[in-house]
């Protein structure tokens, strides 16, 4: 390591403040850009086209997806957001696997109906709460 | 109260990597954790909020986000992506007649210039929503 700072605040000339918790709570601590249909190398089966602390992509069928993280949250309560490709199918935490300090379990479904997922294209999900 | 002031953080090995301790002992990059971009705009009016019809809110590192089409967004960002594999997030919100409902949100288009966005309900027809939040992770070219 090059060398460490340890400080309460960013301050900048012009700009204003900064306490450095909002560094450190404010970042997000993952990301992943997956696609999952569609593309030539890709037949339902998610491929990470770039991603921030995450491991691996699981494929739990038909529009269903667990994100593994490298480094652990804290707990299971962070915050999540996503989104993906096709318009008429809904982003959503999947109801029957809650979110653990190591994955995120997520699915894509066409309401009202959630047995009716389907593959999806340029899915982002974002990820910001404590890391362990 | 420590403090530090400075006008630019600047990694010593590799300019754009500066790690900041984000756990019990991990590190991460700070540049890969920051939102490159956030945007709120309404395309119809949000009520009780200041939204006007097609207004954008607070915003950073958009040049603009505006109106393509019933239930469709663009929007092209200052400084542009690296690849089009980042991280774009969108949410919506819909007032209609029977109450407030989140609608289906996607993302296509996508650049490294910026995206387009779309609004759509149940059946699979779009409409303009009260509400988008937008976020952008990845890196800046």
């Amino acid at each position: 390591m090059a060398g460490k700072i340890i400080a309460d605040q960013i301050e900048h000339s012009t700009a204003g403040s900064l306490d450095t918790q909002y560094v450190v709570n404010g970042s997000a601590k993952a990301w992943v850009h997956f696609d999952a249909h569609g593309d030539a190398a890709v037949s339902g089966t998610p491929i990470s086209r770039d991603s921030l602390n995450v491991s691996t992509i699981g494929d739990d069928g038909t529009g269903d997806y667990t994100v593994n993280f490298g480094s652990n949250f804290a707990n299971g309560f962070y915050a999540s957001s996503g989104t993906g490709d096709h318009a008429q199918y809904m982003f959503c935490v999947d109801p029957s696997i809650n979110p653990t300090s190591s994955a995120f379990a997520m699915m894509f479904s066409y309401q009202p109906g959630a047995g009716s997922d389907i593959d999806i294209d340029n899915v982002s999900t974002i990820h910001i709460g404590e890391l362990a | 109260m420590s403090s530090v002031k400075v006008d630019t953080l600047t990694g010593k090995t590799t300019a754009k990597t500066v790690n900041v301790t984000v756990g019990a002992s991990v590190t991460q990059s700070l540049e890969q954790g920051l939102a490159k971009a956030f945007g709120s705009f309404a395309q119809n009016a949000y009520p009780d909020t200041g939204y006007t019809q097609d207004f954008a809110g607070e915003t950073f590192n958009f040049s603009s986000i505006t109106d393509i089409s019933s239930g469709l967004i663009n929007s092209a960002i200052i400084n542009n992506t690296s690849a089009t594999t980042y991280s774009a997030g969108c949410h919506t919100c819909y007032f209609g007649s029977t109450g407030t409902s989140n609608e289906m949100d996607g993302v296509y288009a996508k650049t490294t210039g910026g995206w387009k966005m779309s609004n759509t309900y149940a059946n699979g027809s779009v409409r303009d929503a009260n509400y988008t939040g937008i976020l952008l992770h990845g890196s800046l070219a």
